[in-house]
């Protein structure tokens, strides 16, 4: 019993010191520019990367004309960049991965082209500039598609560039 | 801003030089970078130290590179659709192949007006002096930029 009076008669614990935190807020945007810069530098090598596949979105919003951005702001511009960097690696990923299977599927195709009749893969299906595509078609034609003849007959390239178009006739 | 940027310098020199058409040899110059330049050096460009310091600059003062493109990236874009550094005159011709060679932008301004710095009151016919400037940003060596405008007075004074 005196135990517990001891206690209860003891001061209330004094409320902890208030700690004044001091943002450096310039050792803040310096480290803050420095991870933009490392995260353009990284976007640059995914650009290279992706390089010549299309249809990415590289884009990373900007802010309304060029003036000092506040800390919010370059965070956010790091965010960005950061969130871009993330989904662009994750499509390249996607797209090598079935750029991968595609390649597997042109040397099945090879094999045993009689299994993959009028299977046609392209340049672009595998990560590679150009209009050329691998198209499993019949030997002599008709003869060879009931003869069970299958060859892989990979195309010249891309068709010859048509000029210009001819001049529009004049409209009333 | 000098806190914020500490490695950011307006650097210029003046020379005397009058605009017009460009000369053969700067003509021939400007051939010979277009033969040179291709396609993979648009798409690699970007990982250059220089165009890439420039990059990175337009993301700390908020700007979106590939919406308001670097002034070297927008020379490379103009040569690809066009097929080659089209010749427009010899003050345009000197700051392009400044640009191309060393991925550093000049600017050129007439020297009398220097001072009040504005749209349009850029080199004009009668200017007879002109001011070059450049931007240094962190990333860019002073050697570079010392070469770039060297290269665009070299360029000016043939004509």
């Amino acid at each position: 019993m005196e135990v517990l009076e001891q206690h209860i008669k003891a001061p209330p614990p004094t409320r902890p010191e208030t700690a004044v935190v001091e943002v450096d807020e310039r050792a803040a945007r310096r480290s803050l520019r420095e991870q933009i810069a490392k995260l353009e530098r990284e976007l640059a090598g995914a650009f290279v990367t992706a390089y010549p596949r299309a249809g990415f979105d590289w884009s990373v919003p900007a802010f309304a004309g060029p003036r000092m951005l506040s800390l919010g702001e370059l965070e956010r511009v790091r965010d960005d960049l950061a969130d871009r960097l993330r989904s662009v690696r994750v499509e390249i990923g996607e797209r090598t991965a079935h750029e991968e299977e595609n390649r597997r599927l042109i040397e099945r195709m090879m094999l045993e082209p009689a299994r993959y009749k009028f299977v046609r893969v392209s340049r672009e299906d595998i990560g590679e500039r150009g209009c050329g595509h691998w198209h499993v078609r019949p030997r002599l034609g008709l003869i060879g598609m009931l003869m069970g003849w299958w060859q892989v007959k990979l195309s010249s390239g891309c068709p010859l560039a048509g000029g210009r178009q001819p001049p529009l006739p004049h409209t009333l | 801003m000098q806190d914020e940027f500490p490695e950011l310098a307006l650097i210029g020199v003046v020379v005397d030089a009058s605009p017009g058409r460009s000369p053969r040899g700067v003509r021939q110059r400007l051939k010979g970078l277009s033969d040179r330049f291709r396609g993979s050096h648009a798409v690699t460009m970007r990982q250059a130290p220089i165009p890439w310091a420039y990059r990175v600059f337009y993301r700390h003062v908020g700007l979106d590179p590939d919406a308001d493109r670097t002034p070297g990236e927008a020379a490379a874009v103009r040569r690809l659709l066009h097929g080659a550094f089209r010749s427009e005159n010899v003050v345009d011709d000197a700051l392009l192949i400044a640009l191309v060679e060393t991925g550093v932008p000049i600017w050129a301004l007439d020297a009398g007006r220097v001072s009040d710095v504005a749209p349009g009151h850029g080199v004009t016919r009668d200017t007879r002096r002109m001011a070059l400037l450049t931007v240094q940003v962190a990333g860019v060596p002073s050697i570079h930029v010392e070469e770039a405008l060297h290269t665009c007075v070299d360029v000016l004074r043939s004509g």
